[in-house]
Order: C-alpha cells, then sequence, then structure tokens
C-alpha cells in the first residue's frame, strides 16, 4: 500500500470514523464514495475489535522466550525437583518437555497404588487463564479418560498443584519416540509400515470416541517393547484441545494463529484459526510420521514453507536418497527407494494431501491401506490403474523366488531388531548405539563374504546360497553371542526358504541354544516356529509340538496379540495330526481359524482353515473338510489373487482331500490348474513336486498308471535333491510310483523305486511308509518272479515294530 | 552501568546527541537480554513474567528513580530494544532449526519446532511494523510501546505525549492495518 494514492485519504477517512459513533459513524460512512467504503468496512471491524494478538501479546511472547530456551537444561527440574509432590505423586525425575509445559516420571506418594506415572505440569502461561480453562480442563479430563486401548496411553488422574497450576497423569510409557526406535532397531520398510499400521489404529479408537489428537509426531508416540514385540503407544490425546481450551479463554492461542502446533506435522488447515479441526488433521499427522519413518526426512523438510504447506511434499522414494548426510543413512539408499517406490509414494501423498478432502477419508482407512501394501493387495490410493494392478501380480509371483535374497537383505537392514531390549530411554540410546555397532559389524562382515566368494578374475555372480554357504562359516567366528545367535537364526530360516531343511535345522538349533531357553521375543518365537517345521519335516513331532506351545505361551492372544500366536497354533494341530492326534489337531486348528476370525487377521485365516480341513479329512469329516478348505481357497484369491501361491497351496491341500475322500476326479482337476500355474510362475521346485506327487497320486487311484508313473518320477526328480534322505513323503511318492510301475507291469523300475521307498522309510523310521514300500517291492519281485525274495521282504516288514 | 551513568545518557540523547542515543540502546538491549534470559532459566514455577516485567525490571535497574522524562524516554529506547531482543531470539532460533544438516529427533528438536508457529508469528509482526513504519512512524512507535513495550494506551500516551484518547483511535487504526498486513 505504500505509494497507494488513495492511502492518504483512506486514513483520513478512517481516523474521522473511528472518532465518530453511533448514528454519526453511520451517516459519515454513507457519505462516502463506495470505494472508499468497502476499503474501510474490513479496517473498521479491525479496530474495534479485541484482536487477541495484538491486544494481548504476552502470550505469543512467552511462547518466543521459551522457544528461546537454552537446550541443554534437560537435567535441570527447576522448581519441581527430585522427591517434589504434585498433588498426590513424587516427582522422580524429568523426561521431556514440549509446547505444552514439562513431563516428569512420578508414582504415587501416598501409597494408594504403586504405580510409575507420567505427570505433565503445564506451561505457566497457560496455567494464569483462570478458573474457568480449569473448569473446562476437567471437562476434557472426562472426555479422555473415555479412551481405553492399548494404543493409547490411558490418562490416569489430573487436578490442580497449590498454585493452581493443572497438571495430568497419564500412564508412564517407557519407551523411544517411533522414529527413533525404527531406526535404532535398522527396522525394514515393512516393519516401519507395520507400526504405523499399529499407530493408526489406536488413533482410530480415539475417533470414533470424537477424540482428535491434533499433534501427532515422533515424541507422542513411544515405542515400548511388552513381551519383546514392538508396542506403540501414543501419548497426549487431546491434549493440544486441552491447551486450545485454555487458549480460548485467555483470548490468546486458539484465534491468534498462535494455536500449538509443530509445523512439520500439523495439517494446513490447523494454520487457519477459524477452521474446525476435524479426524483429517491426525490423517495428515499420520501421514508426516509415516513419511518421517520411511525417508528420515520431515515433509517438506527440503524446502519448508514459511507458512501452511500449499502443495504436496516431494516424494518419498526421492526424498530418502536426497538426504544431506549420507552417514546416518540406511545401508543402501537406492534399494530404499525403490521400495518406496509406487504404493508407498502414493499412499504418503494420499494422507498428507493439502486439501483434506483428498486425503484418506480416516485413519482406517489410511491403516487398510498399508495393510493392503503388506499383504501385496492393490492399494486404495491406485485402485484406479490397471497397468498397476497388473504390475502387483508380477511382484507378487518374483517374491518368493527372491525370498533368499530378501532375509540376506534382511539380514543388514533388520540386524538391530532383536538385540536391543528397552528399558528406558537413556538404557535404550546405549543400547541403540551398541546395536548399531554391531549393525556396522555385521554389514561389514557380510560385505567381506560377497567380496571373498567371488571367484578371482571371474564374472560370475554368486549365489545366494553360495553366500550364504560360506557366510556361515564367517558368522560361526563372530565373538558377540547376541550378534551370532540372530546371524545363525537369519541364516537357518534362509536356507528354509531355499528348501534346505538339513542345514535349516541345525541352524536354528544352533542359534536357538545360543539365545537360551529364556529368550521369548518375536524373533525368538519366529525362529521357533521355523525350528518347529524343521523337525517336522525330520518327523521329530514330538519336538514340533513343545516349540508350538512355548511359542503359544509367549505369544499368548489377546486383542493385541501378534499373528505368531495364531501361527503356532497351526503348528501345534499339525504335530498333532501328524501323531496320529486328530481331535487334538481338530481343537487347534478351529482355535486358530477363531482367533484369526476374531482379530480380522486375513492373512492368517486361509493357512488356519487349511490345517482345519486337514485335520478334519483325517477323522473322515471329508465334506467338513472340503468345506474349510474352499473358503480357504475364495479367502487366499480374494486377498493374494487367483493365480497366487496362496491359492495354489490352498488348491493342494483341497485335492489331497479330495484323494481322501476318493474324489479322484475333483482332486486332479484342482490339480492341474495349481500345476499349470506354479510350472509357469517358478518351474522346478520343491512346490511342483508335491503338486506332481499328488496329480501322480490321484491317477493312480483311477487306474491310470502310465501317466501316474511320469508324473511321479518327475515328482521324485524334483524333491530327491532337496528333500532330507528319511522325508516321509518322498518315500510315500516313490512307493506310489513303484505302484504305478507294478501297475503298467514294468517291474524292473517298480523294483528300483520300491528298493529306494523302503531304505528311506527305514532311514525317517517311517513304519507306515516301511510298510507301503515293502508291499510294493514284494508285488514287483512277484511280478519278476522271484517270489522267494518277496516271501522274504513281507516277512521283514511284517516285523519292523509299529508297522 | 550505574543509574547515574544511564540517567548521564538520557540527558545527553534529550541533546540529541546520536552516538549516546546508540550507546543507550545497547545498554537497554544488554540488560533486556540478561533479564530475559534470567526468566527463561527461572520460570518453571509460577513466576511470570510479561515484557511490561522485563522493561520495568530493566528502568529500576538502570535508572532507578529520576524524573518523569527519562522514565518516558528509557521507556520508548526499552521497548524498541526488546523488539530487538525478540527478533533476534527468534531469527537465530528458527535458523538453528532450519540450517544445516538433518539431525535425529529429539524432545529438544520438537520442542523447538512445537515452537516455531510463535517465532514466526513474531517475526511477520515485525515486518508488518516496518511496513507501518513506512507509511506512519508514529503509529509504528505506538506498537512498539504497547506490543514489546507491554505499555497500556495512558502509557504509551504519555511516552508519546498525545492525548488518551487520540492514542487509544491510533492504537484501533495500527492494529487494523497490522491485521490487513498479516492477512
Amino acid at each position: 500500500m505504500t505509494g497507494d494514492p488513495d492511502w492518504g485519504a483512506l486514513d483520513a477517512a478512517f481516523d474521522r470514523a473511528l472518532a465518530l459513533d453511533g448514528p454519526d459513524r453511520d451517516a459519515f460512512l454513507a457519505s462516502l464514495d463506495a470505494g472508499l467504503r468497502a476499503r474501510l468496512g474490513p479496517l473498521l471491524a479491525a479496530a474495534l475489535a479485541d484482536d487477541p494478538l495484538f491486544d494481548h501479546p504476552e502470550d505469543l511472547i512467552g511462547a518466543v522466550l521459551d522457544a528461546a530456551g537454552p537446550p541443554d537444561d534437560l537435567g535441570d527440574l527447576g522448581h519441581v525437583g527430585d522427591g517434589t509432590r504434585v498433588g498426590p505423586y513424587r516427582i522422580e525425575a524429568l523426561v521431556g518437555e514440549g509446547g505444552m509445559g514439562r513431563v516428569y516420571r512420578a508414582r504415587r506418594a501416598d501409597g494408594a497404588f504403586d504405580q510409575t506415572v507420567a505427570v505433565k505440569v503445564v506451561r505457566t502461561t497457560l496455567a494464569l487463564a483462570g478458573a474457568d480453562v480449569v473448569a473446562r480442563l476437567r471437562r476434557e479430563r472426562a472426555l479422555l479418560a473415555t479412551l481405553d486401548h492399548p494404543g493409547i496411553a490411558r490418562l490416569v488422574d489430573g487436578g490442580e498443584t497449590d498454585d493452581g497450576v493443572p497438571y495430568l497423569v497419564t500412564e508412564f510409557v517407557d519407551g523411544a519416540p517411533l522414529t527413533d526406535y525404527a531406526d535404532a532397531h535398522g527396522l525394514g520398510v515393512e516393519a516401519r509400515v507395520r507400526l504405523l499400521v499399529d499407530v493408526a489404529r489406536a488413533v482410530e479408537h480415539a475417533h470414533r470416541r470424537l477424540v482428535v489428537h491434533r499433534d501427532l509426531k515422533p515424541s507422542n508416540v513411544l515405542v515400548a517393547e511388552r513381551d519383546g514385540a514392538a508396542r506403540p503407544v501414543v501419548l497426549d490425546f487431546g491434549i493440544a484441545k486441552l491447551l486450545d481450551a485454555a487458549g480460548d479463554t485467555s483470548g490468546a492461542l486458539t484465534r491468534t494463529g498462535v494455536r500449538l502446533l509443530t509445523p512439520a506435522y500439523a495439517a494446513p488447515e490447523l494454520y487457519d484459526p477459524s477452521a474446525a479441526v476435524t479426524t483429517a488433521a491426525d490423517v495428515y499427522g499420520l501421514g508426516a510420521l509415516l513419511y518421517e519413518l520411511l525417508t528420515g526426512r520431515r515433509p517438506h523438510d527440503d524446502a519448508p514453507p514459511a507458512g501452511p504447506p500449499t502443495t504436496e511434499p516431494t516424494r518419498p522414494s526421492k526424498a530418502v536418497t536426497a538426504r544431506a548426510d549420507g552417514a546416518s543413512a540406511a545401508p543402501d539408499l537406492a534399494a530404499r527407494a525403490r521400495a518406496l517406490e509406487g504404493d508407498l509414494d502414493t499412499i504418503c501423498l494420499k494422507a498428507l494431501h493439502p486439501d483434506l478432502s483428498r486425503r484418506y477419508a480416516s485413519a482406517a482407512a489410511l491403516a487398510d491401506d498399508l495393510v493392503h501394501y503388506l499383504d501385496g493387495r492393490p492399494v486404495e490410493a491406485r485402485r484406479d490403474s490397471l497397468a498397476y494392478v497388473a504390475g502387483r501380480f508380477v511382484r507378487r509371483h518374483r517374491a518368493p523366488v527372491a525370498a533368499g535374497a530378501v532375509a540376506l537383505v534382511a539380514l543388514i537392514v533388520g540386524l538391530g531388531a532383536s538385540l536391543v531390549s528397552l528399558r528406558s530411554e537413556r538404557a535404550a540410546r546405549a543400547e541403540a548405539e551398541a546395536a548399531s555397532q554391531r549393525a556396522t559389524e555385521a554389514a561389514a562382515l557380510l560385505a567381506g563374504v560377497f567380496q571373498n566368494a567371488t571367484p578371482s578374475g571371474g564374472g560370475r555372480l554368486l549365489t545366494v546360497r553360495e553366500a550364504l554357504d560360506i557366510g556361515v562359516g564367517q558368522f560361526r567366528a563372530v565373538r558377540s553371542d547376541d550378534l551370532r545367535a540372530y546371524l545363525l537364526g537369519v541364516s537357518g530360516v534362509t536356507y528354509a526358504y531355499l528348501s534346505e531343511p538339513g542345514r535349516a535345522d541345525s541352524l536354528l538349533a544352533e542359534s536357538l541354544a545360543l539365545y537360551g531357553e529364556g529368550a521369548s521375543d518375536s524373533t525368538v518365537s519366529k525362529l521357533r516356529l521355523m525350528y518347529a517345521a524343521t523337525r517336522d519335516a525330520f518327523a521329530d513331532h514330538e519336538a514340533a509340538l513343545a516349540l508350538a506351545r512355548r511359542v503359544y505361551a509367549d505369544q499368548a492372544p489377546s486383542d493385541y496379540t501378534s499373528p505368531l500366536a495364531g501361527r503356532a497354533l497351526v503348528v501345534r494341530s499339525r504335530a498333532h495330526l501328524k501323531l496320529g492326534q486328530p481331535e487334538e489337531a481338530i481343537r487347534h486348528a478351529t482355535e486358530a481359524v477363531d482367533l484369526a476370525r476374531r482379530q480380522g487377521y486375513h492373512a492368517r485365516l486361509a493357512p488356519a482353515l487349511l490345517q482345519l480341513g486337514m485335520a478334519l479329512s483325517a477323522l473322515g469329516r471329508h465334506d467338513d473338510a472340503v468345506r474349510a478348505q474352499q473358503e480357504a481357497v475364495r479367502r487366499s484369491a480374494e486377498m493374494h489373487g487367483p493365480t497366487s501361491f496362496a491359492v495354489a497351496e490352498a488348491r493342494s491341500a483341497l485335492a489331497q482331500t479330495f484323494v481322501d475322500a476318493g474324489r479322484y476326479r475333483d482332486a486332479e482337476r484342482t490339480l492341474r490348474v495349481v500345476q499349470a500355474d506354479q510350472a509357469r510362475d517358478i518351474g522346478p521346485s520343491i512346490t511342483l513336486s508335491y503338486t506332481l506327487a499328488l496329480i501322480g497320486s490321484a491317477t493312480l487311484s483311477q487306474g491310470r498308471f502310465r501317466e501316474a508313473a511320469t508324473v511321479l518320477d518327475s515328482a521324485v526328480a524334483m524333491g530327491r535333491p532337496t528333500l532330507p534322505p528319511g522325508h516321509a513323503d518322498l518315500a510315500r511318492w516313490l512307493s506310489d510310483l513303484a505302484a504305478a510301475h507294478n501297475g503298467t507291469g514294468t517291474f524292473r523300475q517298480a523294483e528300483a523305486a520300491a528298493r529306494e521307498a523302503l531304505r528311506r522309510a527305514e532311514a525317517g523310521a517311517d513304519a507306515d511308509g516301511v510298510g507301503r514300500a515293502g508291499a510294493q517291492l514284494a508285488r514287483a519281485l512277484d511280478g519278476l518272479g522271484r517270489r522267494d525274495e518277496a516271501r522274504a521282504v513281507r516277512q521283514r516288514v511284517a516285523s519292523t515294530p509299529g508297522g | 552501568m550505574l543509574p547515574a551513568e544511564t540517567t548521564a545518557l538520557l540527558h545527553d540523547v534529550r541533546e540529541g546527541d546520536a552516538r549516546a542515543s546508540d550507546v543507550l540502546f545497547a545498554h537497554v538491549y544488554d540488560e533486556l537480554r540478561r533479564l530475559s534470559e534470567r526468566y527463561i532459566q527461572g520460570h518453571r514455577g509460577a513466576v511470570t513474567l510479561s515484557t511490561t516485567g522485563l522493561v520495568h525490571e530493566a528502568y529500576l535497574k538502570m535508572v532507578g528513580g529520576g524524573e518523569w522524562a527519562d522514565r518516558a524516554h528509557f521507556l520508548a529506547v526499552a521497548a524498541r530494544a526488546m523488539r530487538q531482543v525478540l527478533t533476534d531470539r527468534a531469527r537465530a532460533r528458527r535458523t538453528d532449526k532450519r540450517g544445516g544438516a538433518l539431525r535425529a529427533v529429539t524432545l529438544h528438536d520438537d520442542l523447538v519446532a512445537g515452537h516455531d508457529a510463535p517465532l514466526d508469528q513474531l517475526l511477520a509482526v515485525h515486518d508488518a511494523l516496518e511496513r507501518l513504519a513506512s507509511r506512519d512512524a508514529r503509529l509504528a512507535r505506538l506498537v512498539e510501546l504497547r506490543f514489546f513495550g507491554g505499555m497500556e494506551v495512558d502509557e504509551a500516551a504519555e511516552v508519546l505525549g498525545t492525548s488518551p484518547r487520540t492514542t487509544a483511535r491510533d492504537w484501533a487504526r495500527a492494529k487494523a492495518y497490522l491485521r490487513s498486513f498479516l492477512a
């Protein structure tokens, strides 16, 4: 307006209008020309109003002075010191401070409850707002007390000190800020996403009770470890609103635009003091948390706007590689960028959209989309693009092939995860440093493995398998027991993925011995379940059962349970079934199905249904079994797509049930679909060998011996190099192959197959297998006219204990 | 600086000594900085402090009693110094926060981040006040006294030598202009 020719006239008219009042002013205004009057209107209104900023500058200035506070006074307790009492609470230590005031760890001093709590003492400038504020705080507290969710720090109490300073008491959460936790544990992208899903679910709980957080940021989401599982807990729910409530009366905060907010995480609409605060602001806050978790940067960090952001932030996949310092960066930024590209970029930007109507409609919608991402299903944010949906399927199909490589990357990136146990924030920091050092050592070790293993002068790519073989040798030399246990465990899991149960089994045993009986966190639980699977493969079902029981006890189900409890139940059911206890097997599988339905773990539902079907089938309840497994096929198709591995697995189990029920044609029809998918997607593999073996069994039962012999021969050829010598399934396939050859009259081949089956069944102490193999061997020998030998075999088999 | 020295400076300033004005300003600035820092260190309890309190504390310390003209003049200088103290802090704090490499998130980073809005707000007021000064220096001085010096309309009227009624009208106009600049 400088140089505005009308300024003088406007200012003079303004001054004159202010000097007049009532009707005189109205008359004066009416006499002005319309243009001038239009400009004067808003000025006059502003002049006559009580301006919260200019008429009451104390709060702004107080806030500026606070912001300028020296950053090194964390240990200084100021007026509230050790042993001081706030209400009935005895202050133990200052644990933090923020916009609203200071936070202390405290204990009830009157002995009513022995509970460690967090006491938040409101900033003095806010505390001065008066009695009305105290009443409003009390009302808001009642609302906050209705929040009851394991992901939300519970409001315990509240009141005013003798000096009239309001305070709030909440559950004390012993944990590290969300991003610190993820970094200290070197969590990978999926683990970080999973943490945010938990946070979003907690926020959704509050939203359904009409409580908005409004100030979501890493220091307000602490990750505690309970039963070895990371449990994010949201602090200070509704506190920002309480402060606003205080501000309203003092006329200082809400209407001045000095609404207390944290710019990096605040939704643009929060900057407008007149705008209503809705749950969309928390969706934005969750988006900002996700963004920082994934990229290590806050949204708009690269170009901080002066006011509210009006554009989308830099895509996370770009932001992650653009960070200024490589020092604290994840080991492989390019890989991280690739992981974020696509779905996570889209999800982040949708949550952070400056236009609130274009964000996710709710925290639940954001959480669901992240779960879709984790499950490899199309995400809502991109549902429209056909090419995208096709791309997802390709990615999913590639995944198992790359499982070994993924496990190796996890070895580097996810290293810290099992090593740190958080006792207090300070201890956590020390641990985190140690863990990061161990992570660095391990990464260097792995880098060495790959370098050393590269054949001199050869440009050949090392397979995961070869690298792993070399690596295991070096891992054994690692001095730290923690690190050695972890490395050997992950190597064991990787071998299991590579279908080498023998190597997997011994490494897992070694790793678990190092962890010790007492370890019970989720990492160890996962290793135990994998070990149960390899023990199962060695027909040690008692051990598998004991391991699964242990995991179930450690991961006892509750509303907040990990999916491991369900998996443990499925493993238990499988072991009972193998031990010939189908009723027990049905009981555990039913519990697993119920648990998955109750918790909405759709990904766990299909495996539970499959296992239930197998158990029912073993008791001869074939129709019930078929029903359960058909649901499993349907669920898997919904979740993973009609040609996914999960569907193939479900169809295979269903086919087995058809075989058990004598419905060989249904079995074969089901299996041919699976075979086509697997042959196309993964080629020769242990998975395909199982499918072929089942087809063989189905065709054999229909008396199509020649076809059966061909298919079973392929199954055995594929399974032989990877399955352990005493594996019961391989012995069964060989017996079936012998039966097929006996059927076509090719007795020499039948003899060879049957002898191998017998040898393997005996090695595995598999009495049923010995009986089956012996019967086919005797038939083959009869066919060859060697009746004496046949008789000898029949006698030997009959004398086998239990056979 | 002893009260006698401050009073002497104030006299020189009234005589139109520009150098004395700068020296006085520097001394008041230092004193207000010290006082505000002490405030920050010790304000955890029930102590609250407004700029009025800071400015008056500085006055008592630097001038003591003395003539009314000295007091009015001192308060005008102090309001300007207070404005400088606050804008300097806000700028320093923001640079601290925005400059340099990304650091790990700690409680304190968030503490700083949580106060970005007030810092921005204060600097916005400062800029708006500059714009106002370019148009009407008297209105800008009034805002300085009221906003940064914590003075009531009547006190400011005495310092500026205008009637309370005019001063109230000036204040109404000034804040309306500032609002329009901030919008």
